[in-house]
C-alpha cells in the first residue's frame, strides 16, 4: 500500500508547491514588480535565440505539406486547395506545437539550466541576501518574456510556413500566385486564427511555468541541473502535446 | 545586537546544531572557530535567515528573524552584509556591475557617485583593474575579495562572512583580516566571521567561540582561550 501512497501524496505535494510558485511569480507580476531591462534582455535573447531554427522549420514544413498536398490534391483534379489545406493546417495546429516543443527545447532548456546553475552556486540566495526577491529579478522576467515571445514566434513561424508553401504551389504545382495569395487569404478565418492562438497563449503559459519552476527547484550540483533542465524539457514535451489533444477538442466543439 | 537563541539544526536526522546560545553586542567582532564540517556556514545561514532552524529564534536588533516573513527579511537584509564562502557572485554580471547592484537596488546615487563607490572599495579589497572581469575569469581569492566588497559596498549594522581567509595567501589573509577590523569598526557593525585560520581570526576579533559536534566547548577572548585546560581548545589552537 506504502508503495501507491506515498508517491501519491508527494505528487500532489509537488504539484501544489509548483502552483505556489506560479502564485508567487504571477503575483509579481500583477503587482507590478516588473524589471522592464530584464524584461527586454529576456525577451530578446529567447527570441533571438529560437528564431532561427524555428524559420527552418515551419518552411520545411509548409513545403513538405503543398508538396504532398500537390500530390494528394492532384488526384482528385483539386490542387487549387493547396493554398488552403497548407495555411489551415499550419494556423490550426502545426505552428503552434511546433513553435512550443522547438521553443522548450531551446529557450526552456536555457531558461532552467541558467537559473539551475544559480541556484547551484548560490547566487540565488546571494540575492535574497541582497535584499531582492530572486522571483521578482531573476524568475518573473523569464517567465514574461517566455509567455510574449512565443505567441510572436508563432506567428512569424504561420508566415514563414505559408511563404514554404506559396513557392512550391507557385512553381511546382503552377498556381497563379494571385490565385494563391487570395485562397490562403481567404481560407484564414478569424476562428481558425484564434484557435491557434488560444492554443499557444495557453502553451507559452505552460513551457514558461514549468521550465522557470524547474530552474528554480535546482538542487545537487552540477548532475542536479542535468536532471532538472531534462525535467523541464520533457514535461513541456508531455503538457504541450497533451493539452494540445484536450484543447484541439474543446475548440473544435465550441466553434465548429 | 544579535542574538542566537536554542538554535537546532539537522539534516536528515544527523545533528548539525544543538541548541546553540550566543549573545552578539553591539560593534562587537566574533570570531566562530571550528573543524571543516562541523556547521559554521549553517549557523551562519541560519543567522541570515536563509536555513530555517528546527527550533529556536535569532533576534537581530531586537527583530525574530525566524518568525519574520520573507518580504520583512529582504528589507531587513539591505542592513546586513553576507559574505558567501565562493563568493556567489552572479556570473552574468562583471565585477563592477555586481559591486554596483547593491547600491543600484538600494539607493538613489547617480552613476558617476556609483562608479566612484565601485572604484574606491575596489582599491580597498586590492583589486583595481578588474572591474570588466567576470567572476569565471578570477581566481578563487579574487572572486572571495570581490564578494567581499559587495557585502561591504552598503554601510551596514551587521557583517557576516563565511570564511573571509581561506583560499588566499598569508599576506592577502592578514590584508583582508585587517580590512574587515576597520570597515567593521569605522562604521561600528556588528561582525560575524567564521574560519578555521586561528592567528587571522585571533587578529580580527574581539571575540571567539568554538564550535564543537553541535556545541560551543569555549566562548571568550584569545587569553580565555589561550589559558582554557579543555583539551580539545588547546590542541585547536596549538
Ligand atoms: N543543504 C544541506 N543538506 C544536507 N546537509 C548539509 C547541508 N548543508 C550542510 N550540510 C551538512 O552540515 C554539516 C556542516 O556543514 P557546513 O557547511 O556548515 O560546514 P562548515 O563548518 O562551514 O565547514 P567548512 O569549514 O568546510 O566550510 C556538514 O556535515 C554537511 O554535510
Ligand atoms: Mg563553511
Amino acid at each position: 500500500m506504502n508503495v501507491i501512497i506515498k508517491p501519491c501524496i508527494n505528487f500532489i505535494f509537488s504539484l501544489g508547491r509548483a502552483f505556489c510558485f506560479l502564485g508567487e511569480v504571477l503575483w509579481c507580476i500583477i503587482s507590478g514588480r516588473i524589471r522592464f531591462g530584464e524584461l527586454l534582455k529576456q525577451i530578446y535573447e529567447q527570441g533571438l535565440q529560437s528564431v532561427v531554427i524555428i524559420a527552418l522549420t515551419s518552411l520545411a514544413s509548409g513545403i513538405v505539406l503543398a508538396l504532398q498536398g500537390y500530390v494528394m490534391m492532384v488526384r482528385f483534379g483539386a490542387k487549387e486547395y493547396i493554398a488552403q489545406l497548407v495555411a489551415l493546417s499550419l494556423v490550426r495546429e502545426l505552428s503552434p506545437v511546433f513553435t512550443a516543443l522547438i521553443f522548450s527545447g531551446k529557450a526552456g532548456a536555457r531558461i532552467a539550466a541558467e537559473l539551475g546553475t544559480m541556484n547551484v552556486n548560490d547566487q540565488m540566495l546571494a540575492t535574497r541576501t541582497l535584499g531582492v526577491d530572486p522571483i521578482e529579478f531573476l524568475v518573473a522576467p523569464r517567465m514574461l518574456a517566455c509567455i510574449l515571445v512565443l505567441p510572436l514566434l508563432t506567428v512569424f513561424s504561420e508566415i514563414v510556413g505559408i511563404a514554404g508553401g506559396y513557392y512550391i504551389g507557385v512553381h511546382e504545382a503552377n498556381i497563379p500566385s494571385s490565385f494563391y495569395i487570395n485562397q490562403t487569404l481567404k481560407s484564414i478565418r478569424f476562428v481558425d486564427f484564434f484557435s491557434g492562438f488560444a492554443k499557444i497563449i495557453f502553451f507559452s503559459g505552460i513551457v514558461g511555468w514549468v521550465c522557470c519552476y524547474q530552474g528554480y527547484s535546482t538542487k545537487g550540483g552540477s548532475l542536479g541541473v542535468g536532471k532538472y533542465t531534462t525535467n523541464a524539457v520533457a514535461y513541456s514535451y508531455i503538457l504541450v502535446i497533451v493539452f494540445n489533444t484536450i484543447l484541439t477538442k474543446v475548440i473544435l466543439t465550441l466553434w465548429e | 545586537m544579535i542574538n542566537v537563541e536554542n538554535i537546532k539544526k539537522s539534516f536528515s536526522g544527523q545533528v548539525i546544531l544543538d541548541e546553540i546560545n550566543l549573545k552578539i553586542p553591539s560593534g562587537e567582532i566574533l570570531a566562530i572557530l571550528g573543524e571543516s564540517g562541523t556547521g559554521k556556514s549553517v549557523l551562519l545561514k541560519t543567522i541570515m535567515g536563509l536555513l530555517k532552524p528546527d527550533g529556536g529564534k535569532v533576534e537581530i536588533d531586537g527583530v525574530n528573524m525566524t518568525k519574520l516573513p520573507e518580504r520583512k527579511k529582504l528589507d531587513l537584509r539591505k542592513k546586513i552584509g553576507y559574505l558567501f564562502q565562493e563568493g556567489a557572485l552572479y556570473d552574468f554580471m562583471n565585477v563592477f556591475e555586481n559591486i554596483a547592484f547593491p547600491l543600484k537596488e538600494h539607493t538613489k546615487l547617480s552613476r558617476g557617485d556609483i562608479k566612484e563607490k565601485v572604484l574606491n572599495v575596489l582599491k580597498v579589497v586590492d583589486l583595481e583593474g578588474v572591474e570588466a572581469k567576470y567572476p569565471t575569469e578570477l581566481s578563487g581569492g579574487m572572486k572571495k575579495r570581490v564578494g567581499l566588497a559587495r557585502s561591504i559596498i552598503l554601510d551596514c549594522k551587521v557583517l557576516l562572512c563565511d570564511e573571509p581567509t581561506s583560499g588566499l595567501d598569508p599576506i592577502r589573509s592578514r590584508d583582508i583580516s585587517d580590512l574587515i577590523r576597520d570597515v567593521s569598526k569605522k562604521i561600528n557593525c556588528t561582525t560575524v566571521i567564521t574560519s578555521h585560520d586561528i592567528e587571522n581570526a585571533f587578529r580580527v576579533s574581539d571575540r571567539l567561540a568554538l564550535l564543537r559536534e553541535g556545541k560551543f566547548v569555549a566562548i571568550g577572548t584569545q587569553q580565555d582561550l589561550e589559558s582554557s585546560e579543555d583539551l580539545f581548545v588547546k590542541d585547536f589552537i596549538r
